[in-house]
């Protein structure tokens, strides 16, 4: 009978065990399963809504005024998506968002007048972004341009 | 394993927090997908919409102000052509629940509403009677108006004056049409300077009438 004080050791030391299993099975199934399929979602989401934004803002940035102009305006866009950083592609008048996760990749048509010209660029997540518009009033170049000011 | 009297215990909150679990789940699920918007297929109905009444747009008369006849010319491939919609996308374009131009059905998809003035310009044709003078005014916003003088044989008209100004002169006597240009900013008063009472016919005035209306400009772009 010196076994008797034993019991109550065992008593916690199993059901610690117990908790522990728990809660290492929950986490697994939450970040194996669950979490990654939210982040997806939650990503894409966010990136049709840059990418509008985006193509928005672009579309925003042609003025009405006659004449020559020169014309920088900066966008404010999340450096990542879904944890990781992303590219903006203009090509044949199309804002392409181009990310590591397939899914989120998206396009969007940029309305713009005829009397427009679009250069193809790249712009990527980690610079700051500006949008170039110059030239005289019927023929205008757009550019998405990386830098500063 | 006797007198492990708390074990049920345990496995009783493990089940409540497996509960708790699933429902937290369960609610993320709804939120994430109540968030489900469309703001491509929404960009591009603002877009469409902003195209079609801005300023310099070939269905504008001015910025906001659509020209009800511009806008009968609109059909689905002018919508598709210069509008630079996605190839895969339709539009409709509606102004009070009537179908202006839609290129193709579309069904859900989103729906943007704008107020708009409608411009209806008709030409109208007036014969001053000059009961209280030689004189005729003209409703508000009228910028041309073509004068038909032909006063009767004794009469001369020497010259015609809008509110003061004078737009036409001839000492020797005014006779034929005349087109004159007036401000479309204040409300123009013609007066007929001649050597006596006008009768009526004797001064013919052709303007344009340009009535404006609100209306509803609906665009739906289904992508």
């Amino acid at each position: 009978m010196d076994n008797r004080a034993v019991s109550p050791v065992v008593g916690k030391l199993l059901a610690a065990g117990l908790a522990v299993l728990y809660i290492a099975s929950a986490t697994g199934f939450l970040l194996g399963g669950v979490v990654p399929d939210y982040r997806d979602a939650a990503g894409d989401e966010l990136a049709e809504r840059v990418l509008a934004t985006a193509a928005g803002e672009i579309e925003a940035s042609l003025s009405a005024t006659d004449g020559r102009v020169t014309v920088r305006s900066r966008l404010d866009l999340p450096r990542t998506i879904r944890g990781d950083t992303y590219r903006l592609v203009v090509a044949n008048r199309t804002l392409r968002l181009v990310h590591p996760v397939d899914r989120l990749n998206a396009s969007a048509p940029l309305a713009l007048p005829p009397t427009v010209g679009v250069r193809d660029g790249t712009w990527n997540s980690t610079d700051p972004l500006s949008v170039r518009v110059s030239g005289p009033a019927g023929n205008r170049t757009l550019a998405l341009a990386e830098g500063s000011t | 394993v006797r007198a492990q009297t708390s074990l049920p215990a345990l496995g009783f909150s493990l089940l409540v927090l497996t509960a708790v679990l699933v429902f937290g789940v369960a609610v993320a699920d709804g939120a994430l997908l109540s968030a489900d918007r469309d703001p491509l297929e929404r960009q591009a109905a603002l877009d469409l919409s902003d195209r079609l009444v801005g300023a310099d747009a070939p269905l504008t008369d001015r910025e906001n102000v659509v020209n009800a006849t511009a806008l009968r010319t609109l059909d689905g491939q002018r919508l598709r052509a210069r509008y630079g919609l996605a190839s895969d996308a339709d539009a409709t374009v509606s102004l009070d629940g009537r179908t202006a131009a839609s290129t193709g059905e579309t069904r859900g998809g989103t729906t943007l509403t704008r107020l708009v003035l409608v411009r209806v310009a008709t030409n109208r044709t007036i014969q001053p009677g000059f009961s209280g003078g030689n004189r005729v005014t003209l409703p508000r916003r009228t910028d041309t108006a073509t004068l038909t003088l032909s006063p009767q044989s004794n009469r001369t008209i020497t010259a015609v004056r809008a509110n003061d100004r004078v737009v036409l002169r001839n000492a020797s006597g005014l006779r034929g049409t005349f087109d004159v240009s007036l401000s479309p900013f204040r409300t123009v008063t013609l007066r007929f300077a001649a050597d006596g009472p006008l009768t009526a016919g004797s001064v013919e005035v052709r303007y344009r009438a340009e009535r404006t209306r609100k209306g509803r400009l609906e665009v739906h772009v289904d992508a």
